[in-house]
């Protein structure tokens, strides 16, 4: 009677035992962290270094990726974010984004010509054009007054980016980005003018003769043109008689009747214009040479929402790689920008989970790239261009949730405060997470790891602020050894100009 | 239909509160239906070792946009629910003529997550799920419906419209203080006598450019 039962029991016992087995072996694979993996990890980080030599090549490609407001910190924290997301993780710390493994690292210094704390506008001035400038104002220098409209005089002190210099010799060019490409750090690569905010025609003054940003896109007449410019900005693009093509209640917000859009493709041969997934994924890179993507009436969705977008959005790492293929078309190589435009605008906004989950997707277009070229020929570089004052504070334990409270090594309950509250490792300086007098609230019923959870400040702003401390430069590839110590930011324009071997400022 | 809007223009049907009748829950209904209104708010702030205070307010209403505008400093809110159900917010700035927006994402990004039915009712859904019928009561020539919770710590009286689907009153108790909201007067949208100023040339900000500004 009891033969069936019997089996069945036998049969668990064998299925436990080699479950067992299993995860024993499994545990053996494991990596111990005891002295002599710290001794034989650390050997072989030396030999590596040892190998490397510089890459003396010339560039034939340079793709530049700038994390908009990523500082040191929000590295840090966004590699163990995803790390502990990875099955088998000692942790999370251990995790390595993209860009960390690049051989060569140096610092760069942010500070614009007028203030300690820079905006967006100078320092992508400073990067690609290797001019350092006032605050607000995109590839002119110092000597333009901030929203100067005379025309004349800001044409006067145009300093000339990388973009354009590629196009004169004969390079194709590309920018993709997260927020609007008329937004401070794509403009920088193709627009001069005193204000950055000077995006469309009905943001200026109606006596300013400068040109507007969009309007400076469209009218780019370096080389042949700009080849790819991808992002969000839709309104900037469209005249306020016509409505959005996603967002059918709004409409473009341009007063001189002009559709940049249709200049695009009446510009150019080969040109195409898209606003939406479907459209971005019609694109054949081989019959377009002159891409326009407006993905957004605004800056582009987060990461984390992007999947609710209405007419749906491609990733920034499909735009990097659909730009990759456009440009590579061109024997004598290319100029890509692409920037993670939206970390700043969740660092401002005080949410943590925005700002890593942001820096990840970065870190999956850097891998993209990577996959894409050849190390021989492309410089790849990967900077911001200011800091934020995001911190990872307290002593978590190994492992701790890093959107969580603090718990330190050993403890059952949450590390607190002097009034007995718990806090989080990761907050900020300043910003909206401010959360008041006399006490601070009890988070230990909070999930803080929620992707709408605002990390706590420690001084009440409407919106977090940049940071003035020096920020990371990553490189690889052609001439990426001269990425070394600590630099001025306009150091940044030097190394690419050297590795496309175009003379600097010219 | 406007013939039952203009409160003045109706003539009181002669009810009266009536104690006995059976309590029931605050009901709605669909979201869908909600008449387009305009309203001219009071509401009245009450402390103990202070001076009333009284603040005057306009609220108009169609089933995926309420405006609101505050008469003291002359700035408002404006709350649209796209079709797909996301809600967008914008701060006015009459004066200025300026508007902040906020997408759905912003929003959420600064762990607001909007209730579209709180925002068109005026009602928190959850306070309004623990009201029960008290009466009735004859307010601006109809008949008002009126509803409490019973926590003695935070009260909630208010005094429901059911054909406009709004509170004629509302009466709260909070950290001490008492507020009261009152209609003033009330419209159908297209009768309306409030002065609504257009928005249509003003200046927008992205909520997420606000960072790059100060
Ligand atoms: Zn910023």
């Amino acid at each position: 009677m009891c033969a069936n039962e019997c089996k069945l029991t036998a049969m668990a016992v064998i299925l436990a035992s080699s479950l067992l087995t299993i995860s024993a072996v499994s545990n053996a694979e494991t990596i111990s962290e005891n002295p002599k993996f710290w001794l034989d990890s650390g050997k072989q980080s030396l030999a590596d270094s040892e190998k490397l030599k510089p890459n003396e090549n010339n560039a034939k490609n340079v793709i530049l990726f700038v994390g908009d407001g990523m500082g040191i910190s929000t590295i840090t924290a966004a590699r163990i974010f995803e790390g502990q997301s990875k099955p088998n993780n000692r942790g999370g710390e251990e995790n390595s984004l993209s860009f960390e493994k690049f051989p060569y690292v140096a610092l760069s210094k942010t500070y614009s010509v007028n203030q300690q704390t820079p905006d967006s506008a100078p320092t992508m001035t400073a990067i690609i054009t290797g001019v350092k400038t006032n605050d607000g104002e995109l590839s002119v220098g110092m000597a333009v007054a901030r929203q100067e409209k005379n025309g004349n005089v800001v044409n006067a002190n145009k300093v000339k980016s990388l973009l354009e210099q590629a196009e004169e010799n004969g390079l194709s060019t590309g920018i993709v980005t997260t927020a609007r490409l008329t937004h401070a750090t794509p403009a920088a690569c193709y627009a001069h003018t005193s204000e950055r905010d000077w995006e469309a025609d009905a943001d200026m003054p109606t006596d300013a003769t400068v040109s507007d940003i969009a309007k400076q896109l469209i009218n780019f007449n370096y080389g042949n043109g700009l080849e790819v410019a991808m992002g969000g900005g839709r309104s900037k693009f469209l005249p306020e008689t016509i409505n959005d093509p996603e967002e059918l209640d709004k409409k473009g917000s341009r007063k001189d009747g002009l559709n940049l859009t249709q200049q695009w493709l009446d510009k150019y041969p080969n040109a195409a214009y898209v606003f939406d997934k479907m459209g971005f994924a019609a694109i054949d890179a081989k019959k377009t040479d002159h891409l326009l993507g407006l993905f957004d009436i605004s800056h582009m969705e987060y990461e984390n929402d992007r999947e609710k977008d209405t007419a749906g959005e491609p990733s920034l790492t499909e735009m990097t790689a659909k730009a990759i293929d456009i440009l590579s078309k061109n024997k004598k190589g290319y100029v890509l920008m692409v920037e993670a435009g939206r970390i700043d605008h969740a660092h401002h906004a005080g949410n943590a989970y925005r700002a890593l989950s942001e820096t990840v997707e970065l870190s999956n277009a850097v891998r993209k790239a990577l996959e894409k070229t050849n190390p021989k020929d492309t410089l790849i570089v990967v900077t911001a261009d200011h800091s934020h004052t995001f911190t990872i504070a307290g002593y978590p334990q190994r492992g701790n949730p890093i959107l969580g409270l603090v718990k330190q090594p050993g403890e059952t309950d949450f590390a607190k405060d002097k009034h007995g509250m718990p806090y989080t490792t990761l907050g900020y300086a300043n910003g909206p997470g401010y959360r008041g007098t006399p006490n601070r609230v009890d988070l230990t019923l909070i999930d803080t790891a929620h992707p709408d959870f605002l990390q706590e400040a420690a001084v009440p702003l409407a919106s977090e602020t940049h940071a003035a401390e020096d920020v990371a430069i990553f490189a690889t590839g052609s001439k990426a050894h001269l990425f070394h110590g600590i630099q001025e930011e306009s150091y940044i324009y030097q190394v690419m100009a050297k590795a496309l071997k175009f003379k600097v400022g010219q | 239909m406007s013939k039952k809007w203009l409160w003045f223009s109706i003539i009181f049907a002669g009810l009266s509160a009536c104690a006995h009748q059976t309590s029931e829950p605050l009901y709605i209904g669909e979201s869908n239906s909600l008449p387009d209104i305009a309203v001219e708010f009071e509401t009245t702030v009450i402390e103990p070792t202070q001076q009333e205070r009284h603040y005057r307010w306009y609220f108009w209403r169609t089933v995926n946009r309420v405006e609101t505008q505050n008469l003291r400093d002359n700035s408002g809110e404006v709350w649209t629910k796209s079709v797909t159900g996301d809600v967008e917010y914008a701060r006015v700035f009459h004066n200025e003529k300026q508007m902040i927006d906020y997408r759905s994402s912003d929003l959420n990004a600064i762990g607001t997550e909007p209730n579209w039915a709180g925002i068109t009712l005026l009602l928190n859904p959850a306070i309004a799920k623990t009201l029960m019928s008290d009466g009735q009561t004859e307010i601006f020539g109809r008949t008002g419906i009126e509803y409490k919770n019973n926590n003695v710590e935070n009260p909630v009286d208010i005094i429901w419209l059911a054909d406009e689907k709004v509170p004629a009153m509302i009466q709260r108790v909070e950290h001490g203080h008492t507020l009261v909201t009152r209609i003033v007067t009330l419209y159908s949208l297209e009768k309306s006598a409030l002065l609504h100023q257009s928005t249509a040339n003003y200046r927008h900000i992205d909520f997420a450019d606000i960072g790059d500004k100060e």
